[in-house]
C-alpha cells in the first residue's frame, strides 16, 4: 500500500488545519434594562473566529464595540447582528447609551490569542 | 457595514467623550490589553525573585567595580558629531517650538472634541508617554529640545536681560518641582476635563506662564532644576538611559552657577556647562543601563519624594484600571453620597492622596530596616537617599509593559490628526481617514514583552542597589545584610507591577 503514507500525511495536514481554523461563533446577547445577565458580561472568542454577537434589548439603545468600532441601534423587539471576524486580539469595552446621552460601559469583548 | 458606519461612530463617540469619564485613566485614549495568564504571572514572579538571589550569589564572591563601566564617546565618530552639532540641535528645537505652538493652537481654536483634535493625543500619547520611553530609552531629549527653555533663551536675548534677580532659596530644594509633580498628576488621572482640548490649551499656558516667572525670577538652568516637574521627571528617567552628557572641562564646570559638579571635577548632563566647554572637552556617552542610577550624590530629601511621587502615580495609573479599585470605588460611592457629582473625583484625589503617602511610608520603613540591618552606621535618611533610584529601573520596566500596546494603538491616531489637526475637515498629506490598526501586536507578543522587560528591569535594580551598598557600606558583610530587606521590597514592588497587569482592565460606571 504505497498511498498509505500521504494519505496520512494528508488527514494529520488536515486535523493540523481543523485545529488552527476559525471557528463560527454565535452569541447571543440581551439587554434589559440597560444591563447584560452576570454570565454575559465577558464574551470571550478565540483569535480569528468568524463571531456573531446577537443583541436583543428590551428598550431602545445604541450600541458600540470598541477597537473593532461597530455601532449598532437597537430597539425592542428588533434582533440586530454584528458579525466581524476576530482578527486583533485584547479586551474591548462594549458600551451602550440610551436617550438621555449618558453612556455606560455594559460588558467586554475579549479575543483570546490561538 | 462596518466600514460605512466608521465615519459617523467616530464623530458620535468623540464628541460624547466630551462627558466627564472619571474611569478613563492616564489622560486619554482607551486600552485593549489582556490580562497576562496566571502561569505566566507565576513564572516571572518566580524568575525575578531566583535571579535577585543569583544576583546576590555573584556578589558575594566578586567586586563588580563600580567605577569601571565602561563608556564611548559618540562625539569621535561623525555621525554622532553631526547629530550633537549646534545647528542640528537648534533645528530641532525650532522644530519643537513650531509643535508647541500648533498644539497651542489647535486646543485653543480647533475642534473641541478629543479625538479629532490632535492636542489630547500629542500631549498624553505623544509627548507624556512618548517621552517617558525615549528618557528611559535613549537619553534625556527634553533637555535639549524643551521648547519653553528655546523661547525663553530667545526672548531674554531679544531683551538684554542677564542676571536673574534672586538667588534661588536653598531650603526649597526640589519641593515647587514635587508639588507642581503632583498638581500634574491629578490633572493626568484625575482631572476630567483633561482631554478636552480647550481646558488642555488653557493648562498649557498656565504652566507657560508659572515656567518663565520662574525662570526669569531665578534663572533657566536653576528653576529647570528645582521648580520644573517635567524637567525633573524626565531627568530621573533618563538617569536608566544609556547616553550621558559629560563635560570635562575643569574651569566650565567650576564657572557654572548650577551644582552639577561631580567630584571627579566633570560635569554631567549640564547644557549649560556644554555649551561653554570647549569641544575638545565635551563628551556624549554610550553607556551601560543603569549607570546614572549609581551617582546619587546630588540626591536631597525633596529628590527621594519627587522619585517616590513619581513611581507611586505611575503604578496608581495601572491600579486605577483594575477591578479591586473599581470595587472599592463602588463601596466608596454609596458612602459619600452628599458629595454628589464630585464623587468620583473625590474618590480618585483621595487615591492619589493616600498611595504616594503609603509608598513613602513603605519606603522609609524599609530604609529604616536596610540601616538597622546594616549596623546602623547611616542614617535613615541617608539610607533612603542613596536607595531610591535604584527602584527607578523597576518602575520604567513597568510602564513600558503598561504602555506598550497603548503607545502602538493609540500612537497611530497621529497618522490621522496630523493631516487635519484642527479637526477641521482637512486633509493635509491624504492620511485623514487613517484608521488605527488594532492588530499591530498579538496578545502573546504583548505579555513576553511586558513580563520579560518586568524581571529585567527588577533584574538592573537589584544590580544598582547592590553596587550602591558595596560601595557605600565599605564592609562587604553589612552590605549584604542591609541588602536583603531591599530585596523583599523589590520583589513585592514587582510582583505588585506584574499583578496589575495580569489584572482585566475595568471601566467604572
Amino acid at each position: 500500500m504505497p498511498r498509505c503514507p500521504t494519505v496520512l500525511v494528508l488527514l494529520l495536514a488536515l486535523v493540523a488545519v481543523a485545529g488552527a481554523v476559525a471557528e463560527p461563533r454565535l452569541i447571543e446577547l440581551a439587554i434589559r434594562n440597560g444591563r447584560l445577565p452576570e454570565d454575559r458580561r465577558v464574551v470571550r472568542v478565540r483569535q480569528g473566529d468568524e463571531v456573531t454577537l446577537r443583541w436583543t434589548s428590551d428598550r431602545a439603545v445604541t450600541l458600540h464595540l470598541h477597537g473593532y468600532d461597530i455601532e449598532e441601534q437597537l430597539t425592542p423587539g428588533t434582533p440586530v447582528a454584528m458579525r466581524f471576524t476576530a482578527r486583533a486580539t485584547g479586551r474591548f469595552p462594549i458600551e451602550i447609551h440610551d436617550a438621555s446621552g449618558a453612556e455606560r460601559t455594559i460588558g467586554y469583548l475579549e479575543v483570546h490569542p490561538r | 457595514m462596518t466600514a460605512r458606519r466608521h465615519g459617523t461612530a467616530l464623530g458620535v463617540w468623540g464628541l460624547l467623550a466630551l462627558a466627564p469619564r472619571p474611569a478613563l485613566a492616564h489622560g486619554f485614549g482607551q486600552r485593549y490589553d489582556l490580562p497576562i495568564p496566571l502561569w505566566l504571572w507565576v513564572t516571572a514572579a518566580a524568575a525575578a525573585v531566583a535571579l535577585s538571589f543569583a544576583i546576590i550569589g555573584l556578589f558575594v564572591t566578586a567586586n563588580p567595580g563600580p567605577r569601571g563601566s565602561w563608556r564611548v564617546n559618540l562625539l569621535r565618530f561623525r555621525s554622532g558629531r553631526l547629530l550633537a552639532d549646534g545647528r542640528t540641535r537648534f533645528a530641532a528645537r525650532a522644530v519643537s517650538v513650531a509643535l508647541l505652538g500648533l498644539i497651542l493652537v489647535s486646543s485653543l481654536l480647533g475642534n473641541q472634541s478629543p479625538t479629532r483634535n490632535i492636542a489630547p493625543t500629542a500631549v498624553w500619547v505623544a509627548w507624556w508617554v512618548g517621552f517617558a520611553y525615549l528618557s528611559a530609552l535613549a537619553g534625556n531629549l527634553w533637555a535639549v529640545i524643551n521648547p519653553w527653555s528655546a523661547i525663553f533663551d530667545r526672548g531674554t536675548a531679544l531683551l538684554g536681560l542677564r542676571r536673574p534677580p534672586s538667588r534661588y532659596p536653598a531650603w526649597l530644594g526640589a519641593w515647587p518641582a514635587v508639588a507642581l509633580f503632583a498638581a500634574f498628576a491629578w490633572i493626568e488621572l484625575i482631572f476630567t476635563g483633561r482631554a478636552i482640548p480647550a481646558q488642555l490649551g488653557l493648562l498649557i499656558v498656565g504652566y507657560s506662564l508659572l515656567t518663565w516667572t520662574g525662570m526669569l525670577l531665578f534663572g533657566r538652568g536653576t528653576w529647570l532644576r528645582h521648580g520644573d516637574p517635567f524637567a525633573a521627571a524626565f531627568g530621573v528617567l533618563a538617569r536608566f538611559a544609556p547616553t550621558e552628557v559629560r563635560v570635562t572641562d575643569r574651569d566650565a564646570c567650576r564657572r557654572c552657577a548650577l551644582a552639577c559638579r561631580r567630584p571627579d571635577g566633570a560635569c554631567l548632563d549640564c547644557g549649560e556647562c556644554f555649551d561653554r566647554a570647549s569641544p575638545s572637552r565635551r563628551e556624549w556617552n554610550l553607556r551601560p543601563f543603569g549607570t546614572g542610577l549609581l551617582d546619587t550624590g546630588a540626591v536631597s530629601p525633596s529628590m527621594v519624594v519627587f522619585v517616590v511621587l513619581l513611581l507611586s502615580t505611575v503604578t496608581f495609573d495601572g491600579f486605577t484600571a483594575t477591578p479591586a479599585w473599581s470595587r472599592l470605588e463602588r463601596s466608596l460611592y454609596a458612602a459619600l453620597a452628599p458629595l454628589g457629582d464630585a464623587r468620583l473625583t473625590a474618590i480618585g484625589t483621595l487615591g492619589l492622596v493616600v498611595f504616594p503617602l503609603t509608598f513613602l511610608l513603605v519606603y522609609l520603613l524599609f530604609a529604616r530596616w536596610m540601616a538597622w540591618a546594616a549596623d546602623d552606621r547611616l542614617s535613615t535618611g541617608t539610607v533612603a537617599r542613596l536607595f531610591v533610584l535604584s527602584l527607578v529601573p523597576i518602575a520604567i520596566a513597568y510602564h513600558l509593559a503598561h504602555y506598550f500596546t497603548y503607545l502602538l494603538i493609540q500612537g497611530q491616531l497621529l497618522i490621522r490628526l496630523a493631516s487635519d489637526p484642527l479637526g477641521l475637515g482637512w486633509n493635509l498629506f491624504g492620511t485623514a481617514r487613517y484608521r488605527p490598526d488594532i492588530g499591530i501586536v498579538g496578545a502573546r507578543f504583548a505579555w513576553y514583552t511586558a513580563v520579560i522587560v518586568i524581571v529585567l528591569g527588577h533584574v538592573i535594580a537589584v544590580y544598582v542597589a547592590h553596587v550602591v551598598a558595596l560601595r557605600e557600606f565599605r564592609d562587604r558583610r553589612a552590605a549584604l545584610r542591609s541588602q536583603l530587606p531591599m530585596l523583599g521590597l523589590m520583589v513585592g514592588y514587582t510582583a505588585v507591577s506584574l499583578w496589575i497587569i495580569a489584572q482585566p482592565i475595568v471601566e467604572t460606571t
